[in-house]
C-alpha cells in the first residue's frame, strides 16, 4: 500500500520539518501519553503536539537506570532513558513537556526529563475518581494549561482556535475509528499491527496531513473489505496499560502463530479514538468531558474496573472475539492487580484470557511466543470442539 | 512464657492475670508458639530498651490491640479499616467513640509491627497474598500484601468500610477496590493530584479544596458506615485524645533532636509516631498515653544525667524517607556505630523541614488537615523535597542522609538517587540510599545491610572529623 509509504517517509523526515518549524518561532511541545492531554489545546496555542510514545527497545529501558531504580516500568524508563541517549530525534525537540499525573511512573518520568535537561514541565493533575469535583479539578487544570501555553508561544488562544482545533482532531479520531471498525469484518482490510503504527503515526505526524491521508485509505480498504469472505483465524482482543511506538513483539507473534488481533483496548487504541468532544458548550468543558468524564477509564484509577469489563465485554462481542491477551509491562502494578480481576470476570463470561507481561526485554521473546503458543493451540481446541 | 512476655510489654501482674486466657487464644490463632515468644522477647529487649517502663507499657498496647483484632471474629463487633498514610485515623477514631460496636484498625501496620517486627512471623501472611494475587516478583508493597494476607488468611473480620488513602501512592487504592472486588469490602477513597509544578510550594489552594471536599465525604461515609452521624464535637474528641498522646510524644522527639547525646533510639521513636498515626481502641489508647508520659519523665531524668544512645558529640544524620517498621535493627545497629539519627524524612514540613506546617488563619478541620497533609515534605515534588532536606540538614546541623527506601513504593524510592545528586551538589555531606522493604521481613535483615552501614557511619565520622 502507497499510503503506508507516504506515512514512512512523512515520519521520516517530520524531525526535519519541526526543526524548520521551530526556527520560525514554533514551539514543539511534548506531551506523555495517558489520552489526558488534550492536543487539541495545545494546536490551539499555535505550538505543535508530540505525543512521546516511543518504547520496546531495552537500550533505553536500560540507560534510564543510571538515574532511577529498576522498579519503574520500562515505558517510564524508555521515556526517561531516550532523553538521556539523546538519540530519539522527537525527544530532542521538545521545547516544553506536558505530563499527564496518572501515575507514579509518568509523575517521576517527568521530575527526571526535568531535572536533567532544565525543560519546563506541565504537570496535569487527573483526578483519580470521575465524579463532579474531579471534572471541575481537571477543568481548571485543563484552563492553567492553556493559560500557561498562550504565554509560552506568545499566542492567543480563542475558543474560535480552540473550536478549530477540536474539529480537526475529531475528524482524525473518527478517521481512526472507521478503519477499525472494518476489523469486525471475519477478514479484517487491515491488521491491527498495521492499525496501531496508524495510530503511533498520528501522535507524532502533522494531523492536517494524518486526516488527508486516512481519508485515502479508508476508501481503498472499504473498497477491497469483501463481506463475504470467511476469514477462519482465530480472533484476539489485546487490552493493557500501553503498547508503545515499536513494541510490536506480542503481534508479530500473534500473526506468526496464524491468529489475528482485531481489536486492541489501550490508549494508543481504541481509548484514544473511541470518543470524540462534544462540540457545544465552552471549548475547555467539552474538552474535559471527553478526556476525563465520558470515556473507558484508565486502569490506574482505582473504581475503574466495572467500567472496564462493560466496555471491553462489549468489545469482544462486536469484533467476535476468540480470546484475551491482557499484555503489561513489568512493575506496573496497578495493572497487574487488575489483571487478576479481569481474567476472573472474563472467565465468568467464558473468555479466557492470557497474560503476558514484558521488560522490553529481547531475551523474553521466546517465552512469550511459547505461552501464545500454548494458549492459541487451546483456543482452536476449543473452536473445534464447538 | 507468654506472661514473662507480657511483664516485658508492660502489663501490669493483675493485667496479665485477667488477660492471660485472650492472649493464649488469640497466639494460637495466630500460630506463636513457645519458641516464637522467647524469639519474641529477644528481639524486643535487643531493640528497644525495655528497662524504661515507659517504653515496656507502650509495648503492650501493641500487643493488647493485636489480640482485640485476633479475637474480633469470636467476639463481635463491626470494623472500619485504614491504612498508612495516616489522614483518616482521627475520623476513624471519632467513628468508634459515637457507638460502642465499632472498631477501628490499621490492621496491616498492627500486624507488620507484632507479627512481623515482634515475632518475625510476618511470612506465612506474606505468602498467602502472593499465592492470591499479589504475586512475587512485581515489587507490589509489602504492606498492602500484608493486608491482603489477612483476609486471605481469614485472620480479621471483614470490614464494613475500608478507608482507602490515596495521597502517595496508585497501589493503596487500586488494592483496596480488588478486595471491594473479591471480598465484598466497600471503600471509601481519599484522594489527590500530586501536579505541583517545581516553582509551586507552600499551601496550593486548589490542592487544599480538592481534599478538604474529600475529607467532608469521607466524614459523611465513615459516619453512615458507622451507622450515625460524626459530630463535630466527636471529631475534636477524637483529635484531643491523639493530641494526649501526641504532645508527650513531640517532647521525646525534641529531646531525641535537642540534646546531645539524644537519650532514646530513635528506633523506638519511630515506633511511637507509628502507634501515634494508628487509631487505637479507646482503653489501649489510655494506655499508650500513660506509657508516653511516663517515658517522658524517665528520659529527662537521663537528659539531666546526660545519659544517651551515643557518645556526646556524635554525629548525627537525617533519616530519609522513613525508618524499617519490621526491622528497628538497621537504627539500632547504626547508633551503636555511634552515629545518631534523630529525623526522619517523614516528620519534616515545607518550607525548611520545620515539624509543623504553615495551618495560620484556617479554621475549618477539614481545611487545616488537607493544609498539613499538603505540606508534609514526602507528599511533594522533587524540588520542594530536596529543598526541605537541604535547610532540615542546615536548621539541624546534620552530618548526612540515610535514605532507607521501601524498594516497592514507587512515589518514594524513584527520586532517592535524583535526591541524592542534589542534596550532595548542595551540602557535599555523606548521602546513602539503601534499597530494602521496610515492611516485609523477608527482605529486611539489618545484618544485611551492615557492611552498607559500616560504610556509611566511616563515611559520616570522616565528613564530621574534616570540619573540625
Amino acid at each position: 500500500m502507497q499510503i503506508f509509504e507516504k506515512i514512512t517517509a512523512h515520519l521520516e523526515n517530520r524531525p526535519t520539518e519541526l526543526k524548520r518549524l521551530k526556527e520560525k518561532g514554533r514551539k514543539v511541545i511534548g506531551y506523555f501519553p495517558g489520552d489526558y492531554v488534550p492536543e487539541e489545546i495545545i494546536y490551539a496555542s499555535g505550538a505543535i503536539p508530540v505525543c512521546l510514545c516511543h518504547g520496546g527497545n531495552p537500550r533505553p529501558v536500560g540507560a534510564a537506570l543510571s538515574v532511577t531504580t529498576r522498579f519503574i516500568c520500562p515505558f517510564a524508563r524508555a521515556l526517561i532513558g531516550d532523553r538521556l541517549i539523546g538519540e530519539q530525534p522527537f525527544y530532542n525537540l521538545v521545547d516544553m513537556l506536558v505530563t499527564p499525573v496518572t501515575c507514579q511512573h509518568l509523575r517521576r518520568a517527568a521530575d527526571i526529563w526535568q531535572h536533567h535537561s532544565g525543560l519546563p514541565v506541565f504537570r496535569l493533575g487527573v483526578p483519580m475518581e470521575n465524579n463532579e469535583q474531579g471534572l471541575k479539578y481537571y477543568r481548571d487544570r485543563l484552563n492553567d494549561l492553556n493559560n500557561k501555553l498562550q504565554v509560552f508561544t506568545g499566542q492567543a488562544v480563542t475558543d474560535e482556535s480552540l473550536w478549530k482545533a477540536i474539529e480537526l482532531y475529531n475528524t482524525l479520531r473518527s478517521l481512526l475509528k472507521r478503519i477499525s471498525l472494518l476489523r469486525k469484518n471475519s477478514a479484517p482490510a487491515i491488521s491491527t499491527i498495521d492499525f496501531i503504527k496508524l495510530n503511533h503515526a498520528s501522535f507524532y505526524a502533522d494531523p492536517v496531513f494524518m486526516v488527508d491521508i486516512l481519508s485515502s485509505l479508508i476508501k481503498e480498504l472499504e473498497q477491497s473489505v469483501n463481506k463475504d469472505e470467511k476469514g477462519d483465524n482465530l480472533r484476539l482482543l489485546i487490552t493493557g496499560p500501553n503498547i508503545a511506538f515499536g513494541d510490536y513483539k506480542v503481534l508479530e507473534i500473534a500473526n506468526e502463530l496464524g491468529a489475528q488481533v482485531v481489536a486492541e483496548e489501550f490508549f494508543e487504541g481504541v481509548r484514544y479514538y473511541w470518543g470524540n468532544v462534544e462540540q457545544a458548550g465552552s471549548p475547555v468543558e467539552a474538552l474535559a468531558n471527553r478526556y476525563l468524564a465520558n470515556k473507558v477509564p484508565n486502569g490506574v484509577m482505582p473504581a475503574a474496573a466495572s467500567g472496564r469489563y462493560d466496555f471491553i465485554a462489549g468489545l469482544v462481542k462486536d469484533f467476535k472475539v476468540d480470546g484475551i491477551i491482557w499484555y503489561q509491562l513489568l512493575f506496573c502494578e496497578t495493572y497487574d492487580i487488575e489483571s487478576y480481576y479481569f481474567a476472573h470476570k472474563m472467565k465468568q463470561l467464558g473468555i479466557p484470557v492470557l497474560k503476558i507481561q514484558s521488560d522490553y526485554d529481547v531475551l523474553d521473546r521466546g517465552s512469550i511466543k511459547t505461552r501464545m503458543e500454548a494458549f492459541v493451540e487451546m483456543l482452536n481446541k476449543e473452536r473445534s470442539s464447538d | 512464657m507468654i506472661d514473662k512476655y507480657l511483664e516485658l510489654c508492660g502489663y501490669k501482674p493483675e493485667e496479665i492475670k485477667s488477660q492471660l486466657p485472650r492472649v493464649e487464644k488469640a497466639f494460637t490463632i495466630l500460630g506463636l508458639t513457645d519458641f516464637d515468644v522467647e524469639r519474641g522477647q529477644e528481639r524486643i529487649s535487643g531493640f528497644f530498651d525495655t528497662n524504661l517502663k515507659g517504653v515496656r507499657r507502650i509495648l503492650g498496647v501493641l500487643v493488647r490491640e493485636l489480640v482485640d483484632l485476633t479475637l474480633a471474629k469470636e467476639e463481635g463487633g463491626r470494623w472500619i479499616y485504614s491504612s498508612p498514610p495516616s489522614a483518616c485515623a482521627d475520623i476513624l477514631t471519632a467513628a468508634s467513640l459515637g457507638n460502642k460496636d465499632i472498631h477501628v484498625a490499621f490492621p496491616d501496620l498492627l500486624f507488620v509491627l507484632t507479627m512481623g517486627m515482634m515475632f518475625d512471623k510476618l511470612d506465612p501472611i506474606m505468602e498467602a497474598a502472593e499465592g492470591l494475587y499479589l504475586e512475587p516478583g512485581m515489587a507490589h508493597c509489602s504492606l498492602i500484601q500484608t493486608r491482603l494476607g489477612l483476609y486471605a488468611r481469614n485472620l480479621i473480620p471483614r470490614a464494613v468500610l475500608q478507608v482507602s488513602v490515596g495521597l502517595i501512592c496508585d497501589e493503596n487504592p487500586k488494592a483496596d477496590a480488588s478486595f471491594e472486588e473479591f471480598f465484598g469490602i466497600p471503600v471509601q477513597y481519599l484522594l489527590r493530584s500530586q501536579d505541583k509544578d517545581w516553582e509551586e510550594s507552600g499551601r496550593i489552594q486548589r490542592h487544599i479544596e480538592f481534599l478538604a471536599k474529600n475529607l467532608k465525604r469521607m466524614v459523611e461515609r465513615v459516619g453512615e458506615a458507622a451507622g450515625g452521624e460524626i459530630t463535630d464535637d466527636m471529631l475534636n474528641q477524637a483529635r484531643k485524645m491523639a493530641r494526649d498522646f501526641s504532645k508527650p510524644m513531640r517532647q521525646i522527639l525534641e529531646m531525641g533532636v535537642n540534646c546531645d547525646p539524644p537519650p532514646i533510639s530513635s528506633a523506638f521513636v519511630h515506633l511511637m509516631r507509628a502507634i501515634n498515626g494508628m487509631p487505637l481502641n479507646r482503653h489501649n489508647h489510655e494506655i499508650a498515653v500513660e506509657g508516653a508520659n511516663i517515658l517522658c519523665q524517665e528520659l529527662q531524668e537521663r537528659v539531666n544525667k546526660g545519659e544517651g544512645v551515643v557518645p556526646k558529640g556524635s554525629p548525627r544524620v537525617l533519616h530519609g524517607y522513613v525508618q524499617s517498621y519490621v526491622d528497628p535493627g538497621i537504627v539500632v545497629a547504626l547508633e551503636k556505630m555511634g552515629i545518631s539519627a534523630p529525623i526522619e524524612e517523614v516528620q519534616l514540613y515545607e518550607p525548611d523541614g520545620r515539624f509543623s506546617p504553615d495551618i495560620s488563619g484556617i479554621e475549618d478541620p477539614n481545611y487545616r488537615l488537607a493544609a498539613v497533609l499538603t505540606q508534609a515534605s514526602i507528599f511533594n515534588s522533587l524540588p520542594v523535597k530536596s529543598r526541605v532536606t537541604i535547610e532540615a540538614c542546615r536548621r539541624y546541623k546534620l552530618d548526612g542522609c540515610l535514605w532507607l527506601v521501601h524498594y516497592s513504593c514507587r512515589p518514594i524510592m524513584s527520586d532517592s538517587y535524583m535526591m541524592k545528586d542534589i542534596v550532595q551538589k548542595e551540602l557535599g555531606i555523606p548521602f546513602m540510599v539503601l534499597e530494602t522493604d521496610v515492611y516485609d521481613p523477608r527482605y529486611n535483615r539489618n545484618r544485611q545491610l551492615r557492611p552498607q552501614l559500616e560504610a556509611f557511619a566511616e563515611m559520616v565520622k570522616s565528613y564530621k572529623a574534616s570540619l573540625r
